[in-house]
């Protein structure tokens, strides 16, 4: 089976994540951290509505941004959506309830892990699988 | 507030410092020289390190390679799990899969990628390992 996956978008993505949750972390409202699961989700379930895929495909009809579509299973790359997505969902309930360390501890996480994979292109679930892997042999 | 930007700095010094580390080992395990006298000589070729459940691996790492061959059929692609190299695994410090290893003709290792490399990428580090005449 032939996919389309825009690794631009996705990139587009992890940084519009990773600048949401670095200035509510910095300035201190949980609001960022609903924004940041809100984000994540959106594009999961309905990628029309995720506000940074709006904004994506905006910069690409002006041109300020070009797509890069590889035939590419994106299979692995929603996973870890799904998995950030949890995390934070983790968070904005810790919020709510009035844990803010639990609330921003989870968007460090997911903030960090994000980072990681847009500068190194690290998988940190493959990583746990790797060393149990190891551990096993 | 000034705690949290501290915070923040502290955090992207970290994946900074761990970015650098990935390169480093990967760099390292590059330079050793690594010879895989168990596979096939004569031809240059890629070694891909998997485990079992890696769904990386299967999805992305393993297109890829066929990509790569498509364009390259010269070249061999073998795939071994973490369980059956753990000696090689142990020697070249790989830490994640999916990991790939291009090796030369004479089986050595000249290039290890730690993590997921797509076809473009390996193929402009085939292009600098060249097949010795005899085994063209």
């Amino acid at each position: 089976m032939t996919y389309h996956f825009d690794r631009s978008a996705l990139r587009f993505g992890q940084i519009s994540l990773i600048v949401v949750l670095a200035i509510g972390f910095v300035v201190g409202i949980d609001a960022f951290i609903y924004f940041g699961a809100y984000m994540l989700g959106a594009a999961l379930v309905a990628p029309r509505f995720a506000p940074q895929l709006l904004l994506y495909r905006a910069l690409v009809r002006r041109g300020l941004v070009r797509t890069e579509i590889h035939d590419e299973d994106p299979t692995p790359h929603r996973f870890a959506q799904k998995m950030g997505f949890g995390v934070l969902l983790v968070g904005t309930i810790g919020s709510i309830i009035g844990l803010s360390g639990l609330a921003w501890g989870a968007g460090i996480v997911v903030m960090a892990l994000a980072l990681v994979n847009v500068t190194t292109g690290f998988c940190a679930g493959c990583f746990v699988h790797a060393q149990l892997a190891r551990l096993r042999s | 507030m000034l705690t949290r930007i501290i915070i923040l700095f502290v955090v992207i010094g970290a994946v900074a410092a761990f970015a650098w580390y990935m390169r480093w080992r990967s760099q390292k395990a590059s330079e050793q020289g690594v010879v895989l006298k168990h596979f096939p000589l004569g031809k240059v070729g890629v070694v891909a390190i998997t485990t079992d459940d890696c769904v990386q691996c299967e999805r992305l790492q393993k297109p890829a390679l066929k990509r790569l061959q498509a364009q390259r059929n010269d070249i061999e692609v073998v795939w071994r799990t973490v369980d059956q190299e753990p000696e090689l695994v142990k020697e070249l410090g790989i830490m994640t899969v999916p990991s790939t290893l291009v090796r030369d003709a004479h089986g050595k290792v000249v290039k290890v990628n730690l993590g997921y490399v797509d076809d473009r990428v390996l193929m402009q580090q085939l292009s600098i390992v060249s097949a010795p005449p005899h085994c063209a």
